[in-house]
């Protein structure tokens, strides 16, 4: 089963050097400058306030969305959150980013409102269960049952920021990431859309870090899954997105599809009844 | 290392927070396994994806009273 080729090794490659790296551009602005926003912040300094708000606002509202249904209710937490920090601001004492401390007071704010919603007999908060049917979901130790089912085929993809240009692709993610459990979603959003460090992630949920590292697994096999059906076909074959690269385009007319399951992989789950 | 030892360690290998000791093994692995090799780029291009989403810019009509509140609790301070 061993490849041992040049193309893997240097693909394999790419991808841990690609993870050691840091980001080059930082998701936000806020990093670096946070004890000079502040200070202009507590001095009253409404430039600095309105940048702070463009920097956050859709973000927070984007995170409010996974504790409701109703965008009307996520537009009031998110309002309530900011009041607060302008309560606030004086007494943070900066033990996390200002990113985080925001962050940590929309959660707590959005338990409390969707849960009052709820008792009020609206249906606004989100059931916490699969909503692709499947009732399969990873487990550590489990090795693949719930993330893939047949081989994965390789995509033959190239620099995701390329692919990312193309529309359909950005909407793919955005309902996988819509579609995925409330917890998954909230950990797949803080952790890989807004980079918040783990342990902070860890801090805003009030999750233990080993539960946080099962749920950003689940959630990333769900998006992963969603990027995959999207980009095959119905016959099962792999469909040229719109932004491929020629070389891409060649290395996907010329490869095979993988079908030898891995060695020690458990049965699938259909097989052992699951 | 077999494949569901890989697999419970690609979340920390994306995250670049794999154990030293681990590393060469789990190298190795995704090298050798073509289905835990793919599934490892896929699971890595996803999250560098959505390390990559665009931000939706939304208007909030609520801006004027924030600010009205912010001038409230720190208006005259250093000023």
């Amino acid at each position: 089963m061993r490849l041992g080729g040049r193309s893997r090794t240097r693909l394999v490659n790419a991808v841990l050097s690609w993870i050691d790296k840091p980001r080059k551009v930082p998701r936000d602005m806020l990093r670096g400058s946070e004890e000079k926003l502040l200070v202009q912040l507590r001095s009253g300094d409404e430039a600095a306030f309105s940048t702070l708000f463009d920097e956050l606002n859709s973000r927070l509202y984007r995170l409010a969305r996974t504790f409701t249904f109703s965008s009307a209710l996520a537009e009031d937490i998110v309002q309530e959150t900011w009041l607060a920090v302008i309560r606030g601001l004086r007494g943070f004492e900066g033990r996390s980013s200002v990113r985080t401390w925001i962050f940590s007071i929309l959660v707590r704010r959005a338990r409390t409102m969707s849960a009052r919603e709820k008792r009020r007999g609206g249906v606004v908060v989100h059931s916490g269960l699969p909503e692709d049917g499947s009732g399969v979901e990873w487990e550590p130790g489990g090795g693949r049952v719930g993330l893939w089912e047949e081989s994965p085929k390789p995509w033959h993809l190239d620099d995701p920021a390329s692919v990312l240009q193309s529309r359909e692709l950005i909407e793919v993610l955005e309902r996988a990431l819509e579609s995925l459990p409330e917890l998954q979603r909230q950990v797949v959003l803080l952790r890989d859309v807004e980079d918040v460090p783990s342990k902070e992630v860890c801090n805003v949920l009030d999750i233990s870090e080993t539960n946080q590292r099962v749920l950003l697994h689940r959630g990333r096999a769900r998006v992963r899954k969603a990027l995959d059906r999207f980009l095959r076909d119905e016959s099962g074959t792999l469909a040229p997105p719109p932004l491929w690269s020629n070389e891409a385009r060649a290395r996907a007319a010329t490869s095979r599809p993988v079908t030898t399951a891995p060695p020690d992989a458990p049965e699938p789950a259909h097989k052992r009844g699951l | 290392m077999n494949c569901a030892r890989a697999i419970d360690l690609m979340g920390d290998a994306i995250e670049g927070c794999l154990a030293a000791n681990l590393e060469e093994d789990f190298r190795e692995h995704v090298e050798a396994c073509i289905p835990c090799g793919t599934y490892f780029e896929q699971l890595s291009f996803t999250r560098r994806a959505l390390a990559l989403l665009p931000r939706r810019s939304r208007p909030s009509g609520r801006w004027n009273e924030l600010m009205k509140r912010f001038k409230r609790e720190f208006g005259g301070e250093d000023r």
